[in-house]
């Protein structure tokens, strides 16, 4: 499931939209502005091209020569169509359950400005950047053995993986959603309702119309991140349930079926693009609707107005809440045990939970730099002229398309040429910063398009080369986007998961890595550990991007 | 400094936008580019900067020849419509930003800095946020920006248009008042003549991508090089005419035109023409002040309906069978009056019948130059 936090909230221009605006540099490509494209052209090349050749040979030209047997044996294969059935039914049931319990707490957070509605709209985005593993560690220490809820006996269970995905997934619903229906204008509901439309005619027939678009594209990146999903199906789905990327995962480390495995990664990443295309498609057809630039925020009035928001975002408050103190409070149980065993050694990972935890920092400060270098390269290529560097845009975002399963696979069968990197401490912030690319560039490109290009040539007529444009234009204007993206990074590989799991080196895990070893031993003191480490990496998370906003506000 | 553009010719995706354009701009002359939207100004204006490149022709100044100088080693000062001020800098730091590129020390920053922001009405506000300043502000601030590192040519993209009337007036005369002191050549495009007659001392009209007069503010306005240009520059509609033959009694010719027989120089060759009255032609003549010239043939016509501007009253008036026209006045008018009208023969611009001239009733769109800020 660490694959969400890569799929960004907005949807990226597409390549027509780069002409707009006035070139970076004007005049002749400078060598500066080549090499700008050529990096992360050459990075994603090796670390993300060249792994998806080598999983595409495996699975379809496994003896030298092109052979769609496996390809075929895994797709006819009964138990692959129960993995894939199970892949869409439960992406559609949890897609279904947090649009239903997202969009009143969209409704109550957005349309409507309360006290203690700002705080709440900040609150609701925490869960989207909390690592997966740590979602699962808090469902399994409320619904798992010696929770609070252990009698219903929902561990391991379709109903866990669902409340799950829910849980976080919220964030989406109301972060795309909300955001559009803020700015609705409140003019058009008001016009219905002078013609005689009651309240539910008007959500009927005017505003949910009007939302058309954000509620397609919620419900694609719901659907995908659940479609995607490792991390909770791994830990709240038991050994029974698997979807795609479990399946993958178990082929690959359990059976060393590395042919069925390969088959299974081309499904997945087929299965993924159908269905970008078909929201695509969706999303297009709905109608654009009027909407003001600011937020047009109604205050409750009265009562019933109270009331009814309150009863809109109980379910979401309760769905995040409920888990997390639960998770809380079970790690601070035993006086402290968990925490205060965090630095010893523990049999389960060969190494101490801290020390996970310290290898987790140091990746992601590594990963973090390579994603803003490369990711910013690439940023200042697309955001320049056209036809510089014509299929980065298509490569830059192409690992938004492949599951974290399926670069941690592909990592492990290609990355042993032409350097051999897989017993290397660095392949972990390398896959890392592969998986954080594309948000990088998500979010630094509208910012650069965003700068008048008059500014930059303003700069250049005053006697700025293209290289001092960019130093000191470009980079100050963009750094609210720039300090933006090096949190979401972070964030990204604090909780990496899913391609982790395939490359990270034994006796070396990361902190999520560790959490979900330690949940799946028996014991009491490494369930608490667990719980401990969970809770520190979540607020390690938590405080990271809090720093950059803190950070971006003083500066 | 002297700019020379020699045929010059620029192309936005693939299309001509700029089409051989000829144009001097001598040492401390100021010389503005006058066109509808989409003739290509803007385009022209980038060109001289270097932020779009010429397809053709040659661009030099004082014989240095511009095509090989990228845009930062040109030394211009350019002003934009809408500033374009760095967001992420004080007033003090957009100024000295030209300056840093020099290499300028600190020290002489700081007191250049000081120098310009006093020239243009703004000391005192150095460590001033970009956001808090008023339009008018910003604007004064672009211009000290463009002018603090002494540039060779200024070049003007539609400076005053988002200013009101009274700001911009203000700030035309300060612009005139800098330029005049530094010397400083300039180029301003504007689709605004008012901004063009005040500013230059030689305008180029340009339409469709091709400059077609170029003269001084007061003879572009008294004896516009076509049709066209008489309509933009704000006279009236053409109208087709037949010259006849010279009066036998005082040797005076008349057109006749859709709103009467109306005099024109005595000088006019018979035939067909097109007709333009200049908006200073037509004079309501009043019974008693009628006798000064009788020779003088008399339109009668009547009003439509009158404006009052600027301390007279424009009256438009229904003339014959032609399209209505602007008569200005002292004298209060009403709407359905029948009034006499005297007209200036000095005053009535004849152009050559025959080349259609569709542009004459659509000023804003030319089909040709396309949209010239769509770079």
């Amino acid at each position: 499931m660490d694959v969400d936090r890569r799929r960004l909230r907005r949807r990226v221009p597409t390549p027509p939209d780069l002409a707009g605006g006035a070139p970076l540099s004007p005049g002749r490509g400078s060598g500066a502005g080549i090499l700008l494209g050529a990096l992360p052209l050459a990075y994603v090349g090796w670390f993300l091209v060249w792994p998806l050749v080598a999983i595409l040979g495996r699975g379809l030209v496994p003896r030298g020569h092109v052979q769609l047997g496996p390809m075929v044996d895994v797709v006819a294969n009964a138990a692959t169509r129960h993995v894939v059935v199970f892949t869409i039914a439960q992406a559609a049931l949890s897609t279904v359950v947090t649009l239903a319990v997202g969009l009143p707490a969209a409704w109550a957070l957005h349309r409507w400005q309360w006290r203690g509605a700002r705080v709440a709209r900040a609150l609701s985005l925490v869960p989207f950047v909390l690592p997966t593993i740590v979602m699962a560690a808090a469902w399994e220490a409320l619904l798992g053995p010696g929770g609070p809820l252990a009698s219903w006996t929902l561990v391991p269970s379709l109903t866990a993986i669902v409340l799950a995905h829910a849980c976080f997934n919220i964030a989406v619903v109301v972060r795309v959603v909300g955001a559009s229906w803020s700015r609705l204008d409140p003019r058009a509901e008001d016009a219905a309702r002078a013609l005689g439309a009651s309240s539910f005619t008007v959500l009927r027939t005017v505003t949910l119309p009007a939302l058309i678009r954000p509620l397609v594209a919620a419900a694609a990146i719901v659907y995908l991140f659940c479609f995607t999903s490792f991390g909770v199906v791994l830990t709240l789905g038991g050994i029974s349930r698997n979807t795609i990327e479990t399946q993958i995962y178990r082929l690959t480390t359990q059976q060393l079926a590395l042919d069925r495995a390969g088959a299974l990664v081309v499904v997945q990443l087929l299965a993924v693009l159908l269905t970008l295309a078909v929201a695509g498609r969706a999303e297009r057809r709905g109608a654009r609707f009027a909407i003001r630039s600011a937020a047009a925020r109604r205050r409750p009035d009265g009562a019933a107005d109270r009331v009814a928001i309150a009863v809109a975002l109980v379910p979401a408050a309760a769905l995040v809440a409920v888990p997390f103190c639960t998770l809380v409070a079970r790690s601070v149980s035993a006086s402290f045990a968990g925490y205060r065993t965090l630095g010893a050694t523990s049999d389960v990972l060969g190494t101490s939970p801290l020390d996970a935890l310290r290898h987790s920092l140091a990746v992601a400060a590594v990963a973090t730099a390579i994603a803003l270098a490369v990711g910013g390269a690439a940023s200042f290529a697309l955001a320049g002229p056209r036809r510089r560097v014509p299929v980065l845009d298509a490569v830059v975002l192409l690992p938004l398309g492949v599951s974290a399963v399926s670069v941690g696979y592909g990592f492990l069968i290609a990355l042993d040429r032409p350097i051999d990197l897989r017993a290397s401490w660095w392949i972990v912030p390398l896959a890392h910063a592969t998986v954080a690319i594309p948000f990088v560039v998500r979010l630094v490109v509208p910012a650069l398009r965003g700068i008048d290009p008059k500014t930059r040539e303003a700069a250049a007529v005053l006697g700025a080369p293209p290289r001092t444009v960019r130093r000191t234009v470009d980079l100050p204007i963009a750094r609210r986007a720039f300090v933006t993206a090096a949190g979401f990074a972070a964030a990204i590989s604090l909780g990496e998961f899913g391609a982790t799991a395939f490359i990270a080196r034994a006796g070396a895990p990361t902190a999520p890595l560790a959490i979900y070893q330690l949940l799946g031993r028996p014991g009491t003191a490494n369930v608490q550990s667990a719980y401990a480490l969970a809770a520190v990496l979540a607020a390690a998370v938590t405080v990271i991007m809090l720093a950059g906003e803190r950070l971006e506000g003083t500066l | 400094m002297t700019l020379t553009l020699r045929a010059v010719e620029v192309e936005l995706g693939g299309r001509p936008v700029v089409c051989g354009v000829d144009l001097d701009i001598g040492a401390g002359e100021t010389v503005a580019v006058l066109g509808p939207s989409g003739a290509g100004k803007t385009t022209l204006l980038r060109a001289v900067a270097g932020l779009t490149p010429i397809a053709a022709g040659a661009m030099q100044l004082d014989g240095q020849d511009l095509a090989a100088v990228p845009t930062h080693r040109r030394n211009f000062g350019l002003m934009f419509q809408d500033h374009a001020l760095f967001p992420h800098r004080d007033v003090a730091g957009n100024v000295a930003y030209g300056l840093e590129r020099q290499g300028v020390d600190r020290a002489a920053r700081r007191s250049r800095v000081g120098e310009l922001l006093d020239a243009v009405g703004l000391d005192g506000y150095q460590s001033r946020r970009i956001d808090t300043l008023s339009g008018g502000e910003q604007q004064r601030v672009a211009l000290a920006r463009a002018l603090a590192p002494r540039p060779r040519l200024m070049l003007f993209d539609e400076p005053f248009g988002a200013l009101d009337r009274l700001r911009r007036e203000q700030l035309v005369a300060d612009v005139r008042a800098l330029l005049a002191r530094t010397g400083v050549p300039a180029l301003v495009v504007t689709h605004d003549h008012d901004e063009a007659f005040a500013l230059a001392s030689s305008v180029a009209v340009l339409r469709a991508g091709r400059i077609v007069q170029q003269s001084s503010p007061a003879d572009l306005w008294r004896a516009p090089a076509d049709e066209w240009t008489a309509r933009f520059v704000g006279h009236g509609d053409a109208v087709d005419g037949i010259v006849g033959g010279a009066s036998l009694l005082d040797g005076h010719r008349d057109v006749a035109t859709p709103w009467g027989d109306v005099p024109v120089p005595s000088g006019a060759a018979p035939g067909a023409v097109r007709v333009v009255l200049r908006s200073d032609a037509l004079s309501i003549a009043r019974p008693d002040a009628h006798a000064r010239r009788d020779s003088m043939p008399t339109l009668v016509g009547t009003i439509l309906d009158a404006t009052f501007r600027g301390g007279r009253t424009v009256a438009r008036v229904r003339l014959g069978s032609g399209p209505p026209v602007a008569v200005v006045t002292d004298d209060a008018v009403t709407p359905g009056e029948t009034v006499q009208l005297g007209c200036d023969p000095d005053a009535v611009l004849l152009y050559r019948s025959g080349a259609p001239q569709p542009a004459s009733t659509s000023l804003d769109a030319e089909p040709v130059a396309g949209d010239e800020n769509a770079q």
